[in-house]
């Protein structure tokens, strides 16, 4: 089944084309890596794709519903999660209370039964408590729960805000190079969880660097270069596209003379 | 621990006014409950959701008037005017919430600057409905169960109840979804969104509260005083709730009421300086800001730290590949 489609995604950014006629195509379940040099407009797609910019032209579909410019708190609802190149979590808060807020879109109590502290809303408190304890356990941060969240290192952080979107009960998560910055153990730790991840039924899209991480967990790979799609298949495949080998490398002939 | 703490608060809170037993004491008293009620609305916009809003002070106005204009025009009682003055205040509130969308920081700031000069030169000009420079003189004390809540020590009690309560309000809303979704909103907007959070829905639904908790005060600042002119609604005084908010521990409920006691009676306490009153109190201030960015409450809370002590927690080491980490970052669900 088909969970997300975009149909000749564009956006332009006064003369630039930073997405140029895409057509993705992500099947449900499956680990799929957008890669490409810089500046191809891997980011820009997540961000079009998660509500954060607004496509020039296009369409996008997500489980068969047209999602185009709708705002990213609704994707969210609808089950699409995504996570930072730069990190962004609310560095105040605690660990806990940052994966609570994952839960915002899917609990529902209103300020009348807040404010009187009504049985339902205690009762809804409750299970947002616990399954944010558990999603901390999944990604090994329930020790620190209390701290916050600003007070983490580098390579937690990336698992605080990996935890933060799982909270929202995602099908269908972004990530935007969930490896970078991280040390080959923790970049292993990630590949694990991605994997687990998947297992649970979520699709993966994710943009990334690291081509150890991109050829081991893909299942298929989308390779951008100046916004347009260039080429896509297996990590096998890719590995021994010409195309893509000249994206990277540049043109034989260029080199010689 | 807690809990005798704050019954220790409260108890002072009750005994205070047979302390200090002179009426004008009683009214300082009224004042503090009273401010302190408009901080706790400011802790809404600015302490959680980091909207720096300036109008408090108008909105503290908008209650005060709505107030007083029924009960002395009208006739209707306090009972009618004081949900009336929530309401009206917390309406303008929203709709204050409106340029949020688009402005933050010092944008959104002046914004609600102008917000506020509008209102005091509305109840200053407007002098058919506000009565001018005037001001509405003769409004009724209020009536409890038929008791009238008529000098200063009785309208303590009676303001009292009211902070007590919307305190409890306040800190059920911080540790609730809705206080999340707001502190979420002042870290990070995009984040807060990309999390599911509808910022502009909870921007507005800030705004609401913090002019509703200001509509309440000053419909109760009306019924106490007597009289109200539109020189008590300045933006000097809306500078004052801010010095309240972030000189008690911006984001904090106890916080917040700390600074609004402390931002009350320092002038009384400081007030054997003379003449050199406002220098040394605009000197402490400062001095404060620069030493205390988290305010009077985030240096107790620094203090009560060291005192019990944290718990100690073991941070590994970042980027020293030769160690092993597994247990540090186990990975979860092996249960």
């Amino acid at each position: 089944m088909e969970i997300l489609k975009t149909i000749q995604l564009s956006k332009h950014f006064g003369g630039l084309k930073a997405v140029d006629k895409v057509d993705l195509s992500i099947q449900k379940g499956e680990i799929r890596a957008l890669i490409g040099p810089n500046g191809s407009g891997k980011t820009t797609i997540l961000n079009i794709l998660s509500g954060i910019y607004q496509p020039t032209e296009g369409k996008i579909l997500f489980k068969g519903m047209d999602i185009t410019g709708k705002k990213p708190h609704i994707l969210v609802e609808y089950g699409m999660a995504r996570t930072f190149q730069n990190i962004r979590l609310f560095p105040e808060l605690t660990v806990l209370q940052n994966v609570k807020v994952g839960q915002h879109c899917r609990t529902k109590s209103d300020l009348v039964s807040i404010i009187f502290g009504l049985s339902g809303a205690r009762k809804e408190e409750r299970h947002i408590e616990e399954k944010a304890m558990q999603v901390l356990e999944f990604v090994g941060l329930q020790d620190k729960r209390n701290r916050p969240a600003k007070s983490l290192p580098y390579g937690q952080q990336r698992l605080l805000e990996l935890a933060r979107a799982l909270a929202t009960e995602p099908e269908l998560l972004l990530l935007d190079e969930p490896a970078a910055g991280l040390n080959p153990h923790e970049t292993e730790v990630l590949d694990d969880l991605l994997i687990k991840i998947r297992n649970q039924g979520i699709t993966l899209l994710l943009v990334e660097h690291d081509m150890n991480l991109v050829m081991g967990i893909s299942d298929y790979i989308t390779v951008l270069n100046f916004g347009a799609k260039i080429a896509q298949g297996t990590p096998e495949e890719i590995q021994n596209n010409p195309e893509v080998i000249e994206a990277y490398l540049g043109k034989e002939e260029v080199l010689q003379t | 621990m807690k809990f005798i703490l704050i019954f220790l608060i409260l108890a002072f809170a009750i005994v205070a006014p047979l302390i200090w037993t002179t009426d004008y004491w009683h009214h300082l008293m009224v004042l503090a409950a009273i401010y302190a009620i408009v901080a706790l609305g400011l802790n809404f916009t600015l302490g959680l959701t980091g909207q720096l809003s300036l109008a408090q002070a108008a909105f503290w106005g908008i209650g005060a008037y709505t107030s007083a204009l029924l009960t002395v025009r009208h006739e209707l009682s306090f009972w009618i005017g004081l949900p009336a003055a929530a309401a009206v205040s917390a309406l303008f509130g929203i709709l204050l919430g409106f340029p949020s969308f688009k402005l933050s920081g010092h944008y959104l700031a002046m914004t609600t600057i102008g917000f506020g000069i509008i209102v005091r030169l509305v109840l200053q000009n407007e002098t058919d409905l506000t009565g001018g420079a005037d001001g509405i003189a003769g409004i009724p004390a209020p009536t409890l169960l038929g008791f009238d809540i008529d000098d200063n020590r009785k309208f303590y009690y009676f303001a009292l109840g009211f902070l007590i309560l919307l305190s409890i309000v306040a800190l059920r809303v911080q540790h609730s979804r809705a206080g999340r979704a707001f502190q979420a909103i002042r870290e990070n907007e995009m984040a807060a969104s990309a999390t599911g959070v509808n910022i502009n829905r909870y921007k507005l639904i800030a705004f609401m509260f913090s002019a509703l908790y200001a509509g309440i005060a000053g419909s109760l600042y009306a019924h106490s005083a007597g009289y109200i002119s539109p020189d008590t609604f300045s933006f000097d005084q809306s500078v004052i709730f801010l010095v309240m908010l972030v000189l008690g521990g911006s984001g904090s409920v106890y916080g917040t009421l700390l600074g609004a006691i402390l931002i009350t009676f320092l002038p009384e306490w400081l007030r054997f300086l003379k003449s050199y009153y406002m220098a040394v109190y605009g000197a402490g201030v400062l001095l404060m800001m620069i030493f205390l960015p988290t305010g009077m409450w985030g240096l107790l809370e620094m203090i009560h730290e060291r005192i019990i002590g944290k718990p100690v927690e073991v941070i590994p080491p970042l980027d020293r590949p030769g160690e092993p980490r597994k247990a540090e970052l186990s990975v979860g669900a092996k249960k």
